[in-house]
């Protein structure tokens, strides 16, 4: 199966979740619900798997990022890309914002 | 042996009071609870002697207790209160008609004068035809529009100075909250108040105001008051439902907050620069608007034209599009065209809706 | 009964998924982001966001006394929305170097790290900061406790409330501020009075570093989404009196010093969009609910609320923010009548309206927990200056201070020292507070005199 290598970037305290990594580089499988292709849906599911160090509920709600978390993808707000259904790309460089002041 | 009533500190504590949290005896609860009623109306001064009121009776634990309370302090204080129930039949099937057997049962326990009046009846469509019509999402907008309305027919039906309803200290809490999150800012003005007066209309009041509504299903627990406890089948939108769970929520966080937010809402002034509707007389029915037709009578005119969106959001721009509507549209009777109930020897008013009807077709 | 009296449609305000892959704006640029119902490509994004910004600072310059030449005060957290701030103050006021609208401009960061134990923030902030080559001051909150952040300057008695609710006024105690900070603090559980505490401490030390630096005007970074957040937590915890001044673009309320909110018309989203175009970092700074649950405190509860509701209807930030702003301070107001601890209006009476409406004792029986408990309830005809508990007995002078004290805060105020379980000790409040109950206390008796007098006297208070 191939990988894509993508950048994933945190700030405004929600990278205290994440090892308090603001940046870093992942591969994901290109396919991680076969035989679609992966979204960002399955993005945020894997993430919190693979990256999330703790309090899933401070970063996810339901099967999307908490209300508050800015997404933007290629410095485009991921509102106007599909959000969820977003497919991710070989090279894309995803940023998470959090704007809550309560975490 | 468990801990002394905070209060008394002779009785043993059985409940943990809602709004303060203090531990408290069976009888100063009663006390603390039906004192703060009582304070309310006598520093706002709600009624005079001799007036006639109306206790808006809808079965449930509100109303029910709110009638045992009235006249329990009517009789203690010696307000020289009339007092009569009345209720409105929104004609829901599952739901009202049971919770009028409720009403009337309190009818025969308190010895009141009771008075029923029907949406059937005043508009032409019961509840249950107006949602087969509609459907869920805006039923709730007709109900609360039309049940006003009725109340205040009913009100002078029975020839009575002032309304009582059972709103409770969450209801107008909620309803703050509710009015800052849709911008309405002439409600939101309003709405703290615990005595309304509009043109011509009825004097309508709140003795419940600062009153938990946790502390009333308490009280009616403890004097065993029969009530009826099922909510309404047609619920309401997702929107009011969001803050009522915040409320709760806030309440769990902060037990005072009910009190705090009604503190503030008091307090609330607006800028003179901002305009509020002012308040006329609909065209047509008689009742008090802010606009040339009241709200009942473009709802009504919307279900009888089928078009049941009429009166919901924009009424200018809906009533552009369609049209004036045709004469021989069923409307409701003008308000001044209603005939007082003044038969003093009948004094016991039970459901009497045929009656009415030839009332009113009179004219 | 069914408290529905009428609902209006929401329809319009549900979110929707947008068709138009264009900006809004220049109709030609593909569209980047969307705010509330509009798309808009980065650069309408930009010259949109700026716009607001001037606008809100422009209207208070025209309104202002002093023209151009304003020394000011940045109020600067560190987050994003005070990050975003400082850098659209610097580009407004270098726009023409030669006409600046700001003669000075100094950033002021308060440093709470004590809170959390954690390591100062000032460090950070400097660094931040330091690419405008402005004056910084940081600061750190204990420091309120020092006896010159007061009106007078030199203020050294402090109020003191022990376990036993018994409130007394002392000569400043030896303990080092920090100590006196943690100990006030860590005696309240309840996050909800934390907050509050912080908040408004932050509030008065800003105020009065402003006032002692000669500036005329201090700028705080609240956008649209925090004040609507604002607008219903304050009005949660009974603060709807003084919330037109705590939530408008501008208020005079602290009269040498004006504050001014010039973020007030943007969404966090907005800030956080335009800081992540722009290169601003900002500096993280945990508060005291920061990773806990919702149910932490109203503050808390109020921004989970408010942000899960304007995922569903973008509209619930800017309705509830022109709610607000159509609000206004009521012309009750006055200016001597300030609480002592959050310094923001009381009204008259409030202490009666509450004593009525929650019914804490019955007449017959003598309450048995006694006169100086904290709970400040009393009975229904206390008069300003009787025992707080409704026993008429005013002759010690515990009961005294008591009354004073409790008659100089506001409704928010003692419903919060209400919260207040104190486990450790005794708590200490910062001087200006106890300057404050001192200062109201000359004043009524000044009142007094002159009623005394009033017939002799042939000119006003004024005149004199």
């Amino acid at each position: 199966m191939s990988l894509l290598k993508i950048k994933l970037s945190f700030s405004g305290g929600i990278e205290l979740l994440f090892d308090n990594i603001k940046q870093t580089s992942v591969e994901i499988p290109s396919s991680i619900n076969p035989p679609n292709s992966t979204t960002m849906k399955d993005l945020i599911s894997w993430m919190k798997d693979n990256l999330l160090k703790e309090r899933p509920e401070l970063f996810m709600s339901g099967d999307t990022v908490r209300p508050g978390i800015l997404v933007l993808i290629n410095d485009s707000d991921w509102e106007l890309e599909g959000e969820l259904e977003y497919e991710i790309k070989d090279g894309d460089d995803i940023v998470f914002i959090s704007t809550l002041h309560g975490g | 042996m468990g801990r002394l009533c905070v209060i008394c500190d002779k009785e043993r504590a059985i409940i943990k009071r809602p709004k303060t949290g203090q531990k408290l005896c069976k009888e100063c609860f009663y006390y603390v609870f039906e004192t703060e009623i009582h304070n309310a109306i006598i520093d706002n001064k709600l009624f005079k002697k001799g007036d006639r009121i109306a206790i808006a009776a809808s079965g449930g634990k509100d109303s029910t207790v709110l009638a045992h309370v009235m006249k329990l302090l009517n009789e203690r204080y010696q307000y020289g209160l009339e007092l009569f129930l009345l209720s409105v039949d929104e004609g829901i099937t599952g739901y009202r008609d049971d919770s009028l057997e409720t009403v009337k049962r309190n009818q025969q326990q308190y010895e009141l004068p009771l008075k029923i009046i029907s949406y059937s009846e005043l508009y032409g469509w019961s509840m249950d035809q107006i949602v087969k019509e509609v459907g869920l999402k805006n039923n709730c907008t007709f109900c609360g529009v039309f049940r006003r309305q009725a109340l205040d027919r009913g009100a002078v039906i029975l020839n009575v100075d002032h309304i009582v309803t059972g709103h409770n200290a969450d209801d107008i809490a909620e309803t703050v909250l509710m009015n800052i999150l849709r911008g309405d800012i002439a409600r939101l003005q309003r709405c703290t108040e615990i005595c309304t007066t509009g043109d011509g209309c009825i004097r309508r009041s709140k003795p419940f105001k600062y009153t938990y509504e946790k502390e009333i299903v308490m009280y009616a627990y403890f004097k065993k008051l029969d009530y009826f406890s099922t909510e309404c089948i047609y619920s309401p939108n997702s929107y009011r439902g969001h803050a009522r769970t915040f409320l709760k929520d806030l309440e769990s966080v902060r037990p005072s907050a009910i009190i705090d937010i009604i503190h503030s809402g008091e307090a609330f002034e607006i800028k003179k620069e901002v305009k509020l509707p002012t308040q006329g007389v609909c065209k047509r029915c008689g009742y008090m608007s802010s606009n040339e037709l009241c709200k009942a009578c473009v709802l009504l005119e919307g279900l009888n034209r089928g078009l049941p969106k009429l009166g919901i959001g924009k009424t200018h721009r809906m009533r552009k599009i369609h049209g004036d509507m045709p004469q021989d549209t069923a409307i409701i009777p003008h308000f001044n065209k209603i005939k007082i109930n003044d038969d003093e020897n009948n004094n016991i008013i039970i459901d009497d809706s045929n009656n009415l009807k030839e009332k009113l077709a009179e004219k | 009964m069914c408290s529905i009296q009428e609902e209006t449609s929401l329809d319009l305000n549900v979110k929707f998924k947008p068709t138009t892959k264009n900006c809004v704006k220049c109709k030609t640029a593909k569209a980047i982001i969307l705010i509330r119902h509009s798309t808009y490509c980065k650069k309408c994004f930009q010259h949109v966001f700026v716009g607001k910004f001037r606008k809100n600072v422009e209207k208070s310059r025209t309104a202002s006394s002093y023209g151009s030449g304003e020394k000011i005060m940045v109020g600067f957290s560190g987050g994003p929305s005070s990050r975003a701030m400082l850098q659209l103050i610097n580009e407004y006021n270098e726009a023409i170097p030669h006409k600046r609208v700001y003669s000075e401009i100094v950033v002021c960061h308060i440093d709470e790290s004590l809170l959390l134990n954690q390591k100062s923030t000032i460090p950070l902030i400097e660094q931040s900061v330091r690419k405008y080559n402005y004056p910084f001051i940081g600061l750190y909150l204990q420091d309120i406790y020092n006896s010159d952040v007061t009106k007078s300057g030199f203020y050294n008695s402090v109020i003191e409330i022990e376990i036993d609710a018994k409130i007394s006024q002392q000569k400043d105690p030896t303990e080092s501020p920090a100590e006196k900070l943690s100990n006030l603090l860590n005696n309240i559980s309840n996050l909800t009075v934390k907050e509050d505490f912080i908040w408004y401490l932050k509030l008065c030390y800003l105020i009065d570093t402003a006032r002692k630096n000669g500036c005329t005007r201090l700028f705080l970074g609240d956008c649209s989404t925090r004040l609507s957040i604002k607008i219903i937590s304050l009005t949660s915890k009974g603060r709807g009196f003084s919330l037109p001044l705590e939530t408008s673009g501008e208020t005079n309320w602290f009269e040498d010093v004006i504050i001014t909110r010039p973020m007030k018309d943007m969404l966090s989203k907005e800030i956080g969009i335009y800081n992540q175009f722009a290169g601003l970092d900002d500096v993280y700074v945990q508060n005291v609910t920061s990773m806990m649950h919702a149910k932490a405190s109203i503050e808390r509860l109020t921004e989970d609320f408010i942000v899960g509701l304007e995922k569903e209807f973008p509209s619930t930030v800017s309705t509830i923010a022109r709610t607000g702003a159509k609000l206004t301070p009521s012309d009750s107001i006055m200016k001597e009548n300030r609480c002592v601890i959050c310094l923001m209006p009381y009204q008259e009476n409030n202490k009666i309206w509450q004593n009525r409406i929650i019914v804490m004792t019955i007449p017959s029986s003598q309450q048995s927990n006694g006169c100086n408990d904290i709970q400040l309830n009393c009975s229904k005809n206390t008069t300003s200056g009787g025992c707080i508990n409704g026993c008429n007995d005013t002759s010690n002078d515990e009961s005294m201070v008591n009354a004073e004290f409790a008659d100089s805060l506001c409704y928010a105020c003692r419903v919060d020292i209400r919260d207040i379980k104190i486990t450790n000790k005794k708590i200490i409040l910062p001087p200006y507070v106890a300057e404050g109950v001192e200062e109201r206390k000359k004043k009524i008796n000044r009142k007094q005199m002159r009623k005394h007098i009033e017939e002799y006297l042939l000119c006003s208070e004024e005149e004199l």
